[in-house]
């Protein structure tokens, strides 16, 4: 499927949703992006997966971008039977309390990712089994990877 | 790496059928103990390639009695090779504890030294010093096998300095006084 045919396809279920366009210059391939809201994300990962015309069964990457005034996290999807890709942005405002529903109930491979950028940036995915600290340890403060973060010197500085 | 070719008060008598070789305690501990050090086998990150590369027939560290373990009950040297990260220090700490005396720490590369490219990172500890007493520092990033070879043999003329007498009387002070 093209990019528009992929976009027709899930505006024809979600017909809120918006394409992000490509700005000119940008370093950015050719493939749909998607802005979704957080509320919806996990309905509409579940129709991206299971529809047979998208079936987007494989999930690249999960990762997360902290804009300073806001935070946003990325789903980049592959099918490998239809062999289309599919970019979702979800922007979360709240920067105190950063919230995003789970999708490793949809791909199981977004378990460890989600662990990591709760790890780094602290954004909490709701409903995951198992949120807790995957690569630093477990008595850290602070999320590293936030713009704002300040690390503090312990007695291995 | 034989005995007699090592600098120490040896006295040598050739005697019908032999020869008599008298030395010092301290020549001779020392010399078995330079000649057979064990290090833990442990590797923190890209340094340990080198480090593996080492021990390897190329570079061979076996000439100097350097057999790698698997244990710190059975080690005498830690190279603590690579990024001492601060998740991993206490682990440095809890291994080098295991590890009976006399027991040497080589820190071998920047990382480990000082901290080195990750200086300014969060999750990286300022070089191994602040956790354990280093021995011998390797400078490189990471250091070539020569290097390690030279810090081993360094390590090597320091253990042939210790006086067991002198280190006994050392610990005895303190309880006197």
């Amino acid at each position: 499927m093209t990019a528009a045919e992929i976009l027709s396809t899930i505006q024809a279920k979600y017909p809120g949703l918006q394409e992000i366009p490509k700005v000119l210059g940008q370093a950015r391939g050719d493939e749909l992006y998607l802005s979704v809201s957080a509320a919806e994300l996990h309905a509409l990962c579940q129709f991206v997966r299971f529809d047979p015309g998208l079936s987007f069964d494989y999930l690249s990457f999960v990762t997360s971008v902290d804009w300073k005034t806001h935070f946003e996290v990325v789903y980049y999807l592959v099918s490998t039977l239809h062999k289309h890709k599919l970019v979702l942005k979800v922007k979360v405002e709240d920067r105190t309390n950063p919230e995003v529903p789970t999708i490793s109930t949809v791909w199981p491979t977004a378990d460890w990712q989600e662990r990591e950028i709760y790890d780094m940036m602290g954004i909490k995915f709701k409903g995951h089994y198992n949120l807790r600290r995957i690569l630093l340890p477990d008595d850290w403060e602070g999320f590293p990877l936030r713009k704002d973060y300040a690390p503090k010197p312990d007695r291995y500085d | 790496m034989g005995i007699l070719l090592d600098k120490g008060p040896i006295y040598i008598e050739k005697i019908p059928g032999g020869t008599i070789l008298m030395s010092t305690a301290d020549t001779f501990i020392n010399w078995a103990r330079k000649s057979s050090i064990w290090p833990l086998t442990f590797g923190l990150a890209c340094c340990a390639i080198e480090m593996m590369a080492t021990y390897a027939s190329k570079h061979d560290l076996d000439r100097f009695g350097i057999i790698p373990r698997p244990t710190p009950r059975q080690a005498d040297l830690m190279i603590i090779a690579g990024t001492v990260t601060k998740k991993m220090a206490p682990r440095i700490e809890l291994l080098y504890h295991q590890m009976p005396e006399p027991r040497f720490v080589i820190s071998m590369g920047s990382c480990s030294n000082s901290g080195g490219p990750y200086y300014d990172a969060y999750s990286v500890c300022k070089g191994v010093d602040k956790v354990i007493p280093v021995d011998v520092y390797v400078p490189g990033c990471p250091p070539r096998p020569e290097a390690l070879i030279s810090a081993v043999l360094a390590l090597q003329k320091k253990i042939e300095g210790y006086s067991m007498l002198a280190a006994a009387k050392k610990k005895a002070e303190p309880a006197a006084t």
